[in-house]
């Protein structure tokens, strides 16, 4: 895996190098070791205020200690303080606090590279909205991986007749279901040269700017050069817009589920555009629990599901079926590129 | 040559007068300046919500001499990558050059205070706190202009007198 996320241009120096600047100076020794790769797989860096500081990797979790390198014991970890945090969150708002009201009131920040920090702490509450959050006492420092060709393996499945099929990615957290909807829409919009299957537009609803991981307007992952990005909009408002301006034949978007989504997905479906979307679950049965998603379950919307798990590592598809949750394939797999894919 | 020695002597305490009454006359002159500097850092965070290192930046391109300068050294700390707040940059940057400007203590403290919040607040509580630093500024730079003219007129006869004084006890 880490050979093919170097190959698609992030290499453990891209890390460092967008990661470190946003570190408290006191933080960024103790984790230079850890950007410069001693957990592998590294997905995550946690900060919490007096708390250990952790390195989440493909692996587990191993903590950071003061000299800089991991342990198994929390017992030997560098407790994060407050000055820590405020000098990290200084760095990773250039000291503007006003300039970073959208992202304190959603929860993160995203970085050059695509990578993102969410922010934790006390939210401050009006007429049952988050206005923003205050006391930041927790940061997390989230790797942006895109692995090109990671849809290499199952995009003779999404195209039926010739047209993109209506297809929903599901799997719990961490198992890889945004990193596979990018690279759908990346191949989707650029052209599948082995299966004849030209580009077409693709028009990407990227409520939480995790998928294209937009900064300042700009993706900062390939999603094809056909693709339309609509970064940190409401995903109902959001497919309604480009319906309407861009003509997409493809509308991209991450956990569909809201009962406005759905009504979106009737607009989606009346303009003649595909849908790939995704939904946390592990199986069927998740699904149906709930309303908006059991709905258009019940109409047979999607033609193809793909549902993510980690039971022989992170992006195994464990089940891929139709729109009658019948099976396409006959065992599971871990996603993979194909040699020379997203070169 | 007595006489030219006494008017050489009049005219040196006569210059160094006029410097030091220059020097009451340059402080409001520079405080105003800071004014103008100020309410275009208030544009920025107002309008179009620029972070506070770039709009140092412009507040340093659009203006000259110390101004310039600790706009754009408050600049520099702020991305040197210390994690600074835009209070500590602007304190910084303040103590550096303060030392340089024809300006006493308390207007140093009052610029210093009108950079104590900057950045850590949104964008109303950031527009609040500039505007009530004009206004003291603004305020500052009334009771000077009022007691500069006639302070420099003092100190520029004071030091006409004593010259005149000094050739009489020298003669």
């Amino acid at each position: 895996m880490a050979q093919n996320v170097t190959r698609a241009g992030k290499s453990r120096t891209d890390f460092r190098d967008a990661i470190q600047p946003f570190l408290a100076p006191s933080l960024r020794e103790k984790c230079a070791t850890v950007l410069a790769g001693s957990v592998p797989g590294l997905e995550e860096i946690r900060i919490r205020c007096g708390r250990p500081l952790m390195a989440i990797g493909g692996n587990g979790d191993f903590f950071i200690t003061p000299q800089g390198t991991i342990s198994q014991s929390p017992a030997q970890a560098y407790l994060p303080d407050r000055e820590d945090l405020d000098r990290s969150l200084q760095l990773l708002g250039q000291g503007s606090a006003y300039a970073l009201e959208e992202q304190l009131r959603s929860g993160y920040i995203t970085l050059p590279g695509g990578h993102r920090v969410g922010l934790c702490g006390k939210t401050l509450v009006e007429s049952g909205r988050v206005m923003r959050l205050i006391n930041i006492s927790g940061l997390n420092y989230r790797l942006a991986r895109a692995i090109k060709g990671l849809a290499d393996p199952i995009t003779r499945y999404i195209v039926v007749g010739g047209k993109p099929a209506h297809t929903l990615i599901v799997s719990p957290p961490r198992a890889g279901k945004t990193t596979l909807l990018r690279d759908l829409v990346r191949q989707f919009s650029v052209g599948i040269a082995e299966l004849g299957f030209p580009g077409v537009k693709v028009g990407l609803v990227d409520e939480r700017s995790e998928v294209a991981a937009c900064y300042g307007g700009v993706p900062q992952m390939d999603v094809g050069f056909r693709t339309d990005v609509l970064d940190s909009c409401p995903k109902a408002e959001g497919i309604l817009m480009l319906i309407r301006s861009m003509s997409p034949q493809v509308i991209a978007t991450d956990e569909l589920g809201g009962r406005k989504d759905i009504e979106a997905v009737e607009e989606l479906i009346s303009a003649g555009a595909s849908l790939f979307t995704t939904a946390h679950g592990s199986d069927p049965e998740d699904l149906r629990g709930r309303p908006g998603l059991a709905a258009l379950m019940e109409w047979k919307v999607f033609e193809r599901y793909i549902f993510l798990g980690r039971s022989l590592g992170i992006g195994t598809v464990e089940k891929l079926t139709d729109r009658n949750l019948g099976s396409l394939i006959n065992d599971k797999f871990v996603l993979r590129p194909r040699p020379g894919s997203g070169d | 040559m007595k006489i030219v020695g006494a008017m050489m002597v009049i005219g040196a305490s006569a210059w160094l007068g006029s410097l030091i009454a220059n020097n009451y006359r340059q402080r409001p002159r520079l405080l105003g300046r800071f004014a103008q500097a100020v309410e275009m850092l208030r544009s920025q965070i107002s309008y179009s919500y620029t972070p506070l290192p770039q709009a140092f930046v412009k507040v340093a391109e659009n203006n000259a001499g110390y101004v310039a300068k600790i706009f754009g050294t408050a600049a520099g700390l702020m991305s040197s990558g210390q994690g600074l707040s835009g209070g500590e940059a602007w304190n910084q940057a303040l103590a550096h050059w303060g030392p340089f400007l024809p300006l006493d203590q308390d207007d140093l403290i009052l610029l210093k205070d009108a950079g104590n919040a900057l950045g850590l607040t949104d964008k109303t509580d950031q527009e609040r706190h500039l505007t009530l630093a004009l206004e003291q500024i603004r305020h500052r730079i009334e009771q000077l202009e009022v007691s500069a003219s006639h302070t420099a007129k003092v100190w520029f006869y004071l030091g006409l007198s004593g010259g005149g004084i000094l050739v009489l006890v020298l003669l």
